[in-house]
């Protein structure tokens, strides 16, 4: 399903070149739940919004469903990222003038189908937030906003989640909460790559890789 | 969910911001909607102060005696009224020089009184100035009669009154104006013509120049030159108090509105220009996660121009109508000659609430761009 070869991203900083990814070749297939784990620096976002279409990288390629993101034009890649891949994030970036219900509906289309709002309020029973429908995202604890990024991520069903840290600002509960929906979206055939410090995943996880100073130190 | 629904959301949200924004729209077409108005107001004065005022270019025979010319107020010399149309039909809109009145100015005796009779022909004005002609016109079959001679006589508007052999109504208000007026009968000039049995014949050519020349330009020897080429045989003598203080107002009211517009513009749209970078700044997270979530670059600019064009139909219509109310507040009392005449100018507030939401997504246009070429992984890393 993703494919990455020879992946490789360098950043300019004070005149100096920082490589945050080094010929990284990975291969993630349907329905794995991956973990990436590594030290801070170690190139785990870099890698993370390279594989969701949303990082160019300085050489290398990366595939997703046979399709080269890369070699697309940034509205195709728009398109392959609304349809195919979900993204939470540990800091949840939630729009905070909308309600749960219109931050879930945000990744629908434009005037959103009546189908798309079924989903919307299908998945926030789901995720225990049916009662705050019309409620704004800073009258949410963390816990409810991480659940409710997690909602927005699945809105379009995709084929992948790929979530950077999110438990990352959640206590034990929330944390076992939030890594109990990625599991239930793994179990329906959903693959999910999940960057992560903590350890809560690997029980699930088909696979867990190591990144060390951009370059994969196991898998 | 619609982007308009989106944007109203962020409007509410960011509301000073918004308000802000919508100030320096509003604060533009407030300033156009009065400017404008205060402007048509300031150009009415003018010209009913300086027609007051009276025609400060006069056009005589080349062979007048000047003494003769002030002593009496009239040239004894006469020209062929033709030459008026030859003036006339020689105007372009770049004339120094418009308002032509052909005139035929005597004393003449009635009664034993000696009064000025003064014939008035059909006034010319330069093509494409777009403007009324000055003076007053006369019809046919009547006369205004100056206030000294209706005492004397005992007429009024509406009596008859004998000159030579023909008989007019009077058709004005006999009021003093302590000028040479109070003893002149103004005619037509055909009339005048046939009382003095002058037949095509003028004396005298009146008429304004156009003001527009720069202060550093000396207008009476450009007017004499240009008259000069057209009709050689005529001399040109300048009213200069009358033709300075009409230059002077001219020239002031076109400087103020020479750079008070540009500058509000500018101002305003700076103003707006960096509250929207703001709006950019404050947003770099949200324009990350429309990233993410798969929004085009056009979807996202869509939200900031919409935002603009909505704050700029808004600020248009508030602002139109704050300045019109300004204008028609404070207008009568800058220019109370004419304050009869300032009315809201719908037609402006119509033009302003299509021009000011363009004016706003023109001045959101940079910032727009920064929004949708900002790196969206750069500001999903930021904590």
């Amino acid at each position: 399903m993703i494919h990455c070869s020879e992946l490789t991203k360098t950043f300019r900083r004070n005149c100096s070149e920082v490589v945050s990814l080094d010929r990284v070749s990975l291969e993630i297939g349907a329905g794995e739940f991956v973990v990436v784990r590594g030290p801070s620096g170690s190139g785990k976002t870099t890698l993370l919004l390279s594989i969701g279409g949303m990082q160019q990288p300085s050489a290398g390629t990366v595939t997703l469903d046979g399709e080269n993101l890369y070699a697309m034009s940034s509205t195709e890649r728009a398109r392959a990222r609304a349809d195919k891949v979900g993204f939470v994030f540990q800091m949840f970036h939630l729009v905070p003038y909308l309600s749960l219900l219109e931050n879930i509906l945000l990744a629908a289309p434009a005037w959103p189908s009546a189908e798309a709002r079924t989903r919307a309020n299908e998945l926030l029973e789901q995720f225990g937030l049916a009662k705050r429908a019309t409620h704004r995202p800073d009258e949410l604890s963390a816990g409810e906003r991480q659940r409710l990024a997690v909602a927005r991520a699945m809105l379009n069903r995709p084929g992948v989640l790929l979530a950077d840290e999110p438990t990352g600002n959640l206590d034990p509960e929330n944390a076992a909460s939030v890594i109990g929906h990625f599991t239930e979206f793994h179990k329906a055939g959903g693959t999910v790559v999940l960057v992560t410090h903590g350890t809560a995943a690997d029980s699930v996880a088909s696979r867990v890789i190591r990144l060390e100073q951009g370059r994969l130190a196991g898998n | 969910m619609s982007p308009w629904s989106q944007i109203i959301r962020e409007i509410a949200f960011r509301k000073w911001n918004a308000l802000l924004m919508f100030t320096g729209l509003a604060a533009v077409a407030a300033t156009i909607s009065m400017g404008k108005l205060i402007a048509e107001a300031d150009e009415r004065e003018t010209r009913r102060v300086t027609r007051d005022m009276g025609f400060n270019l006069r056009i005589i025979p080349a062979e007048t005696d000047l003494g003769q010319f002030y002593r009496d107020g009239y040239s004894r010399r006469m020209m062929d009224a033709s030459m008026l149309d030859r003036l006339a039909t020689s105007l372009t809109n770049n004339v120094e020089f418009n308002h032509l009145v052909g005139t035929l100015r005597h004393e003449y005796t009635i009664n034993g009184e000696t009064i000025m009779l003064v014939g008035l022909s059909e006034t010319y004005v330069a093509p494409g100035q777009g403007k009324k002609p000055m003076g007053f016109k006369i019809k046919p079959g009547t006369v205004h009669v100056g206030s000294e001679i209706a005492r004397a006589l005992k007429k009024k508007k509406g009596d008859k009154f004998h000159v030579g052999t023909a008989s007019y109504e009077i058709v004005n208000d006999a009021i003093e104006t302590g000028t040479q007026d109070d003893i002149t009968v103004f005619m037509r000039l055909e009339d005048a013509q046939a009382t003095l049995q002058l037949a095509r014949k003028i004396n005298e050519i009146e008429a304004i120049d156009c003001l527009c020349l720069t202060a550093d330009q000396d207008p009476l020897s450009i007017l004499r030159k240009t008259i000069g080429e057209i009709l050689p045989g005529v001399q040109v003598v300048q009213k200069r108090v009358q033709a300075d203080a009409r230059a002077k107002q001219r020239q002031t009211r076109e400087r103020v509105n020479q750079f008070v517009l540009p500058t509000v513009l500018l101002i305003g749209a700076l103003w707006v220009a960096v509250l929207f970078v703001i709006n950019v700044r404050d947003r770099r997270q949200e324009i990350g996660v429309l990233r993410a979530i798969g929004k085009r670059g056009g979807q996202i600019a869509g939200l900031f121009l919409g935002k603009a064009i909505l704050l700029g139909l808004a600020a248009s219509l508030a602002g139109a109508l704050l300045g019109t109310w300004l204008g028609l507040q404070f207008g009568p009392e800058l220019f109370p000659v004419t304050k009869n005449a300032i009315k809201p100018n719908w037609n402006l507030v119509s033009q302003l609430a299509v021009a000011m939401p363009v004016f706003a997504a023109l001045v959101a246009f940079i910032p727009t761009t920064l929004a949708v070429s900002q790196d969206p992984a750069a500001s999903l890393r930021e904590d």
